[in-house]
């Protein structure tokens, strides 16, 4: 299987500035997956070279299984992308840029009007139809951008910030249609809201520095290292004992109580994977004569990779 | 959460930048100016008046053009309406005294005869500005199907009356036809024409165009070549000439390119793809015939110029407008696109107005040049039209960079750059799009000179020889690809409009100046080379019927190396 989405050792440098640094990534076809990072992490320069705008410095990328360099047009046929301040012709009108762009990206004719019926309806801008693009607000922007990558329909999907600059309900609104694109469509989107990445793809690339942070399923992280909070009466010493002899235990730590009291002790226990401890510590706990204010299971939260990842650096 | 409605949008979040009160007061204006000068020219044909004639069409104009800008600017219920009518009125007047000319009656011959296409075009810039505002269907349907029956009766009219009798041309045939092509475009423009009765009418005008332009081909070239037969491969001593003999070989298999390029053309339409191979195939057939026999006994009638030569223009035009419309190439649609920003910014219509203005400065002198000879101008009298020359060349050194200057700087500042190149479409085809559109824009700035001369030919009762305009617009066509092709080039190097302005200012400039940079003394090679540049010498030597072949091949490589310049800027980004 080819991937739709392939990036290997990938760089760029504006002259001394290196704003893309050897990354590597595939994506399978179908797949929906959030490129996350700060503003100058090197989101849209990756998105740039994917889509033929931009030449790497160094380094392969292709998409679709053609190279980004020297299959452009193929690449460029295969591709829909919206840009992240979504550029329109002001003198033009809604539908008028559509069947223009249509022209452009080679839509017979045959299929050119129930393209556009499709587009036009997907998107939630058949009302807006007549207007012209320089009246529309920003949101019926995005939408436009979003209708005209669409048009074609394109295997592909590169969405720069498709959320930006719009209202709560709006959001919601593209984030559903982008989850209804995943599975037909490869889609690789970046955005700096969390939540909402969290809510429509499983699978997030987050990108500081020009450099992969991480990579990887959210589910997984779900699945994985189950963390249990623990706040408990006695001395770290007893409490670990106590705990330290219960099966599928793998460490204990200490962990400051917030606020601090005294006779509290924190602790924060790891367990195997697939391992729920909470019961069976709490009675270890309670047999020991500790009593027992808090215990929680606690997972990783994409917040929580993305603070660890792009702001402290780790 | 796909549940949520879809919200109908309550205001542009792009507040409107200015109410309409300027332009009402403008709109008021223009009316006055209007009636003002309307009824000074009717009082003026029954006696002198206070204000003359001439200053009753000043006023009207000033007047027109007011109106206009009011209509353009103003989508109010009561005003939108009024203006609707006020053009369907206007376009009945139109048709009325088109009929009437036409026809030939007394008060509408000569001078009067322009009446008629001076109303028609201010009748559909009128409707044209109220069918932008307007929200009812009904007014929309009414207003596209007038256009419609004008445009499409008048264009079959034309040829028609074109080919049934080649003199209707010269004059009123022309005139009709380029403004019933006018109302054909406006509704091509206004429906859609990828589909349905819009996509049914391209095809038949692309059909009537492509039939008119074979006809005058074929009406000009068919009977010579035939009628010379052998002869004309053979030289004087009844040998063949290997020359001539490959010439015409070529010819042929030029001819049999056309029906080839045809038959492989397979996204093209159906009707476009035989009309291709008739064509080619035809015209081979005729040019291999006459090597080998001849017929006709008759010396052929001159029938290229004028009338061949206009009715193949007529038939180009339709042919593009339809290409225009049915086409799927991504060219075209570039193309169309880059025509129409012009028209939708007031670029266009300062341009044009202005040249007008220019142009009709020097008519007035040259008017008073041919009033200074009484026993007429001796021939050719164009060239004492400094219109033409010193005021053109001017004039465009203004025009080529406000034609060219926002090319590709707006699109760069905008961003709509990166959305057009991740298109699948090629440097080139993006290049030659915004050249063609730019060029075309270029050549219909110099149009008003010459229409300035219908008037002249209308208004005396002898003719004049006009053959010299033929080769002045190709030397100005062929200059014409090198600055725009410059401002272009200066375009594609920055995202500030302002400054590739100036620099294709300083450029127009320069090659202005080789008038008297080529005196110097150069050395040899360069100062044929300037020489070579002087434009100006070039416009006048074609407007006395002289077209320096050389010069306007220079000009027109010139053009192709500042486009091949380009097409490389843009894809430098790639070079990395």
């Amino acid at each position: 299987m080819t991937h739709a989405i392939q990036v290997s050792d990938l760089s760029k440098f504006f002259g001394t500035v290196k704003a893309v640094d050897r990354i590597s990534f595939n994506v399978a076809p179908g797949e929906l997956v959030g490129f996350l990072g700060n503003n100058g992490a090197g989101k849209s320069t990756t998105m740039r070279v994917l889509t033929t705008f931009m030449p790497a410095s160094s380094g392969l990328a292709s998409v679709a299984g053609f190279d980004v360099m020297y299959e452009s047009d193929e690449v460029r046929r295969r591709l829909g992308y919206l840009p992240e301040s979504v550029p329109l012709y002001p003198e033009m009108r809604v539908d008028e840029y559509l069947i223009y762009r249509a022209k452009l990206k080679g839509v017979e004719r045959s299929r050119r009007t129930s393209r556009l019926d499709h587009v036009l309806d997907r998107c939630r801008i058949k009302e807006v139809r007549r207007r012209l693009l320089g009246t529309l607000s920003k949101g019926y922007r995005q939408r436009v951008g979003l209708a005209d990558t669409l048009l074609a329909e394109p295997p592909v999907l590169i969405l720069d910030e498709p959320l930006s600059g719009l209202d709560p309900v709006q959001q919601e609104e593209t984030l559903a249609s982008i989850r209804d694109l995943g599975g037909q469509h490869t889609v690789l989107f970046s955005s700096h809201h969390l939540p909402d990445v969290e809510k429509v793809c499983d699978r997030v690339i987050i990108i500081n520095r020009g450099t992969i942070k991480f990579d990887g399923r959210l589910s997984d992280i779900r699945a994985q290292v189950p963390l249990i909070v623990i706040e408990t009466r006695g001395a770290f010493e007893t409490v670990d004992r106590a705990l330290r002899k219960l099966p599928n235990v793998v460490s204990v730590m200490e962990v400051p109580v917030e606020p601090a009291e005294p006779g509290l002790v924190g602790l924060e226990l790891k367990a195997d994977t697939g391992h729920d401890l909470r019961e069976a510590a709490a009675s270890a706990l309670f047999a020991a004569g500790h009593a027992v204010r808090r215990i929680e299971l606690r997972r990783e939260k994409l917040e929580d990779i993305y603070m660890r990842t792009s702001v402290r650096g780790e | 959460m796909t549940t949520l409605e879809p919200r109908t949008e309550l205001a542009p979040s792009e507040t409107r930048s200015e109410e309409p009160t300027v332009a009402r007061m403008l709109g008021a204006t223009g009316l006055g100016l209007l009636l003002l000068g309307t009824i000074a020219i009717i009082a003026n044909q029954y006696g002198p008046r206070f204000v003359g004639t001439s200053g009753g069409y000043f006023s009207a104009a000033i007047g027109a053009a007011l109106l206009l800008y009011h209509a353009h600017r103003d989508g109010d219920f009561e005003f939108r309406r009024s203006y609707t009518f006020l053009g369907y009125l206007i376009t009945a007047a139109f048709v009325l005294t088109g009929i009437l000319a036409l026809t030939g009656r007394e008060s509408f011959s000569g001078a009067g005869s322009l009446i008629s296409p001076l109303l028609a075009l201010f009748g559909l810039a009128l409707l044209n500005a109220t069918l932008q505002h307007e929200t009812d269907a009904n007014f929309r349907n009414i207003t596209l199907l007038v256009w419609l029956a004008i445009g499409g009766l008048g264009s079959l009219g034309a040829v028609a009356a074109g080919i049934a009798q080649p003199a209707f041309l010269v004059g009123p045939g022309v005139v009709l036809a380029l403004v019933s092509l006018a109302y054909l475009g406006a509704f091509l423009a206004s429906s859609d024409s990828s589909q349905g009765v819009g996509f049914h009418l391209s095809v038949g005008l692309g059909i009537l165009g492509g039939f008119a332009f074979a006809y005058a081909l074929a009406k000009a070239i068919w009977p010579t070549v035939l009628y010379d037969g052998p002869a004309a491969i053979h030289d004087a001593f009844q040998k063949r000439d290997p020359w001539k003999v490959s010439a015409r070989v070529l010819l042929i298999l030029a001819f049999l390119g056309v029906a080839v390029w045809g038959w492989r053309a397979r996204r093209a339409g159906f009707i476009a793809r035989v009309g291709l191979i008739a064509f080619g195939l035809s015209f081979a057939g005729v040019f291999l015939y006459a090597c080998f026999a001849k017929a006709g006994s008759t010396t052929p009638a001159n029938y290229f110029v004028p009338s061949g030569l206009l009715l193949g223009l007529i038939g180009l035009l339709q042919l593009a407008v339809a290409l225009a419309c049915v086409s799927e190439s991504a060219f075209i649609a570039l193309t169309r696109r880059e025509i129409t920003s012009f028209f939708y910014s007031p670029i266009a219509y300062i341009l044009l107005g202005g040249s007008a203005l220019v142009a009709s400065l020097g008519y007035a002198n040259f008017l008073t040049i041919l009033d200074r000879y009484p026993g007429g101008v001796p021939e050719p009298i164009l060239s004492f039209n400094i219109s033409f020359e010193i005021i053109a060349a001017i004039a465009a050194l203004f025009i080529v960079p406000a034609i060219t200057m926002r090319a590709f700087s707006e699109e760069k500042r905008n961003a709509t750059l990166e959305v057009l190149l991740t298109a699948p479409v090629s440097e080139f085809s993006i290049v030659m799009s915004k050249f063609v559109a730019c060029w075309l824009m270029y050549m219909l700035t110099f149009a008003p000179a010459g229409l300035y001369l219908i008037g002249l030919r209308a208004e005396s009762t002898v003719g004049f020889d006009y053959r010299p305009l033929l080769s002045y617009y190709l030397a100005v066509g062929l200059c014409g690809i090198a600055f725009v092709g410059m401002g272009l080039f200066f375009s594609s190097l920055t995202n500030n409009q302002i400054v590739a302005a100036v620099l294709t200012f300083a450029g127009m400039l320069f090659l202005l100046l080789t008038l008297m940079i080529k005196q110097y003394d150069l050395g040899r090679g360069l100062q044929a080379l300037v020489a070579r540049l002087d434009f100006l010498a070039l416009w006048q030597q074609a407007l006395s019927g002289v077209l320096p072949i050389a010069q306007g091949i220079t000009y027109a490589s010139l053009g192709i190396f500042w486009l091949f310049l380009t097409v490389k800027v843009l894809e430098a980004r790639k070079w990395g």
